[in-house]
């Protein structure tokens, strides 16, 4: 994450301090606890590698210029919580951690602060995220459900069910824009915007992390592979591999991030359109080079902690 | 390493650690084999067990057969990419959430 976005710590630190004493260690230490990172003092600017991830109001907010900052900082610390929230109830749906009492605890002080947050915002008008939470939790279990099941499913079926999961990325950030005083057309395409960017970098993890989801109990690679091989029968690692499905997956984040990209040029968004087209020429890299030698998305995660003694 | 670097044993040996690199990343089959020769290293702390060098020894073999020139790996090296590809040890510790670091 850039250095100006590191602010994301600080207020994630502010949030801390103003919670109930009994819960102020639990949420510092709410990154180790979801498993997101290896000791306690790992800010959550480094759990995430980008800054749209926990900051999306802030890159957006140059697009906003008669915004007050003020503004800009609750919007950003809303979306940041409605994120954290998000990791912390799906790591508890997916039985990754256990969902004990103080966890859940912590996890509500979460939301009550990002609902205060975004209230503020908002001036004082109620928060659209518990419709955003149910959205997302009925996208979860939809895929725990699909994906169990072991059937195939078609590439638009993945993107439609993965695209539901993304609703809690969307309300701070579109408040925001409210505030700045954007006509409904512009709102509306901001709204696909985000959602585009949120879907690339789910189907860019899904990529990445589908032999751990498999051991987890589903891969969405996995249903997506089958659907193209037609039922034949090979081990799983090959008929991933050879149908071309993750290279095919990454195709369908770039082309995401490019949509995004134009659309966040045409609102003025210059921060975001540069970080989309980045990364739209990264994941286009990597589908090229997952498409000339299956596997190697897996590779070269597998050998990435080599990467910088190897090709410094 | 400066004087490495001007008589070019330095710039060799790192493009050969490169070479090894790439060929791993672009090729399933070779990367499985050299994850499974890895995975029967077993070093001690005193010193490398004559066992383990016979590994070593066939591992830099078989790397030899995919990159030319080869010089091979040291008994250090050989634990330090154990370490990261067999036991996952190093490149996990800020990798499962949910969102890629990968290019």
């Amino acid at each position: 994450m850039r250095e100006d976005y590191r602010i994301v710590d600080e207020l994630y630190d502010g949030f801390c301090q103003r919670a109930p004493i009994g819960l102020r260690t639990p949420l510092q230490r709410l990154a180790h606890t979801l498993g997101l990172v290896p000791s306690t003092d790992v800010g959550w600017s480094e759990v995430f590698n980008h800054e749209v991830t926990l900051a999306a109001p802030l890159v957006l907010s140059d697009a906003m210029p008669n915004v007050e900052q003020g503004i800009v900082r609750d919007a950003t610390l809303a979306h940041l919580l409605a994120v954290i929230e998000a990791f912390g109830t799906d790591r508890i749906e997916d039985s990754q951690v256990e969902g004990t009492a103080t966890l859940r605890g912590a996890l509500g002080q979460v939301r009550a602060e990002r609902d205060e947050a975004l209230s503020r915002v908002a001036g004082g008008a109620g928060g659209p995220y518990a419709e955003a939470e149910a959205e997302t939790l009925a996208a979860i279990r939809l895929e725990r459900e699909v994906l169990s099941s072991q059937s195939s499913v078609s590439i638009a079926e993945y993107e439609r069910v993965s695209t539901g999961k993304q609703a809690v990325g969307m309300p701070a950030a579109l408040a925001l824009a409210r505030v700045a005083g954007w006509a409904p057309n512009r709102i509306a395409m901001l709204d696909r915007t985000l959602l585009a960017i949120w879907f690339a970098l789910q189907a860019h993890d899904d990529v990445a992390d589908w032999q751990q989801d498999a051991e987890r109990g589903g891969a969405w690679a996995i249903a997506l592979a089958q659907h193209k091989s037609a039922g034949r029968k090979m081990a799983v690692d090959a008929m991933v591999h050879g149908s071309g499905v993750l290279a095919d997956m990454l195709r369908l984040s770039r082309r995401r991030y490019r949509a995004a990209g134009t659309r966040a040029a045409a609102l003025g968004a210059a921060s975001l359109a540069r970080w989309c087209r980045e990364r739209e020429q990264e994941v286009g890299l990597l589908a090229q080079l997952e498409g000339r030698h299956p596997g190697y998305v897996i590779r070269f995660r597998a050998l990435s902690a080599l990467e910088h003694e190897v090709l410094q | 390493m400066q004087a490495a670097q001007i008589d070019g044993t330095f710039d060799d040996s790192h493009a050969q650690l490169r070479s090894l690199y790439m060929t791993l990343l672009e090729h399933q089959g070779r990367f499985d084999e050299f994850k499974s020769i890895l995975a029967q290293y077993e070093a001690s702390s005193d010193g490398e067990p004559e066992q383990a060098r016979q590994v070593r020894e066939r591992l830099n073999s078989r790397i030899r057969d995919w990159v030319d020139g080869f010089e091979g790996l040291s008994a250090q090296q050989v634990i330090q990419w154990r370490g990261i590809v067999v036991e996952e040890r190093i490149n996990v510790a800020l990798s499962p959430w949910k969102e890629s670091n990968l290019y």
